[in-house]
């Protein structure tokens, strides 16, 4: 979408609306992309006594995800410092009301891409929240980041055909923080587990004859 | 557990916690008044006497609990933006509000000055005491998100008011209650206070004031300290019908002799249909709207219960519309708050 189609878009009532809020700058409307700028919640990563973070909820020493993150709040203007190797998650300080039709590609801007954080992630239509970003740095110094920055840019691209889009089923809808990852809420899992154990309690010669068959 | 003892651990661990990144400039003052007194305190000669130390002691403690609550940056910001809109309304004084999570189902919002204290009784001090009166929040953890729940800080700002001011106290003077015994004027002073607060509450939050004292504690009885939930709710509901009654009478009368505004309508209920049938926030538009917030999402939240919601809510458990009615409503206070910082400074 260019400029026009957007702003074309953000004046719309119906479900083909584009929702930005807050728009604190009608420039951060580009030509081809919408800056966007840090959100003001983070949850940073923190080291603890378990060597790994697990995703399999029936290991008994599973522990949920968000128990590896700290949370904290700044205010808009305040600092925040990104550790190297550190990860970060927080949320663009706007909310986002994509339309039925239209997904959206969200990227680091250039300039903060030159210092090692990179951002790439795809925004499913019909999304409603503050975009969820994975902070990390890859540089090797710590960066310190402003809360209201444009740090990010968002790029729409129309479908061809419209799609309804939306529910509570999915896993991150109607956030305005950051949200750790629910990765151990797959119901793969579960699936992939119970293959694993009948594989384990195969005797060999069953397994290959399995194999041959 | 002795007083020098405590005061000497307080100074250390305000000290380190005005050493936290991100400290916030406004608390760090205070902060650093707190060290710099608790050591004139400890090297006075001829020293305090003890029981002064003590209160002292216990005034310190209270304050550290908050500035360290307010400097943990987990406090509920957009509660704490709206109490600032309404403070402003009642104290002319600078204020500088701190926040502390609670861990159990407690709301409070009470004067935490230690300044006074120092300047009344510990007369030797002779450094600059902050200006800036110190107001103590305290927020169930639980509800950090769920500024909706917290509707109730309005009722306890009431009361906060009513002390700062001695608007009950006045009411005795202007309506006395002869021929009863000491027991019983305190039971009506406490009555007094509530009903205060509730239509204190319900000048800024409107309905979603019955809804929360429901919420509570539906069927109360009468107490020594509070009235009768169903007697609470009539006199807020005649309050927001507009009804003239004596007791109204009564505490407009009380706030006139003190010189403050009289207890009227300060929200307006913002249509955040259109906005939160779509998920989204909705866009404050003034001061009046802030507060309206409150009653706005309260009946959304009442109508979704009552199988009038939006599709969105057709299909959810009650957990998931409660946070997401609720995450609307903290930001559609955040955008706000952004725009007015946003605004305020020239381009």
């Amino acid at each position: 979408m260019i400029r026009n189609e957007i702003l074309e878009r953000l004046s719309r009532t119906d479900g083909l609306r584009l929702g930005i809020e807050p728009l604190l700058d009608e420039k951060q409307i580009g030509e081809m992309t919408v800056d966007l700028r840090l959100g003001y919640d983070f949850l940073v990563s923190i080291v603890t006594r378990r060597p790994y973070i697990g995703v399999a909820r029936d290991d008994e020493r599973f522990r949920p995800i968000s128990t590896y993150f700290q949370p904290t709040r700044r205010e808009l203007g305040e600092r925040f410092i990104l550790y190297p190797d550190q990860v970060v998650l927080t949320t663009t300080l706007e909310y986002i009301a994509l339309p039925s039709d239209c997904y959206a590609d969200v990227l680091t801007r250039s300039s903060y891409t030159r210092l090692g954080i990179s951002v790439s992630t795809m925004v499913q239509p019909g999304f409603r929240g503050c975009f969820s970003i994975e902070l990390f740095n890859h540089g090797n110094n710590p960066i310190e980041l402003v809360v209201g920055a444009k740090m990010f840019q968002m790029r729409l691209t129309k479908l061809s055909d419209g799609l309804s889009y939306g529910g509570l089923d999915r896993k991150y809808f109607g956030n305005v923080r950051p949200t750790p990852s629910r990765a151990a809420d797959d119901e793969d899992l579960q699936k992939l587990k119970s293959i694993s154990e009948r594989q384990r309690h195969q005797v060999p010669s069953e397994a290959g004859n399995a194999d041959d068959g | 557990m002795h007083p020098r003892t405590d005061l000497a651990l307080l100074a250390e661990s305000l000290a380190h916690l005005s050493k936290t990144p991100y400290f916030n400039r406004a608390i760090e003052k205070h902060a650093y008044a707190l060290i710099d007194v608790i050591k004139h305190a400890l090297t006075s000669s001829p020293p305090y006497d003890d029981e002064i130390l003590r209160s002292f002691a216990d005034k310190v403690w209270t304050c550290h609990r908050y500035l360290q609550g307010s400097t943990t940056k987990e406090a509920p910001y957009e509660i704490e933006y709206c109490m600032r809109h309404a403070i402003s309304d009642w104290l002319t004084d600078p204020c500088l509000v701190t926040t502390a999570l609670t861990d159990k189902k407690d709301f409070h919002l009470k004067p935490g000055d230690p300044w006074d204290f120092v300047a009344k009784t510990m007369d030797r001090y002779t450094g600059q005491l902050p200006q800036e009166k110190l107001i103590f929040i305290g927020v169930p953890r639980i509800y950090k998100h769920m500024p909706l729940f917290c509707a109730a800080l309005y009722h306890e700002l009431g009361h906060f008011v009513d002390l700062a001011r001695n608007v009950t106290d006045v009411t005795f003077l202007t309506h006395p209650v002869h021929g009863v015994s000491d027991g019983v004027q305190e039971v009506l002073q406490n009555h007094r206070r509530e009903h205060f607060a509730d239509l204190f509450a319900a000048c800024y939050v409107g309905s979603a004031i019955v809804d929360s004292i429901h919420a509570i504690n539906p069927h109360a009885d009468h107490s020594n300290t509070h009235p009768a939930t169903a007697t609470r709710i009539e006199v807020i509901r005649s309050f927001l019908a507009g009804e003239d009654f004596d007791e109204l009478s009564m505490y407009q009368g009380a706030l006139q002799k003190l010189g403050l505004p009289r207890l009227e309508q300060r929200y307006a209920v913002p249509a955040i249909e259109t906005a939160f049938d779509d998920i989204r926030p909705y866009t404050v538009a003034d001061t009046p709207e802030l507060h309206g917030m409150m009653a706005a999402g309260w009946s959304y939240l009442g109508k979704v219960k009552s199988g009038d919601g939006p599709q969105w809510a057709a299909d959810a458990n009650q957990l998931d519309v409660v946070r997401i009615v609720n995450d609307l409503t903290e930001k559609s206070i955040r955008n706000a708050s952004i725009r007015s910082l946003w605004n305020e400074v020239p381009q």
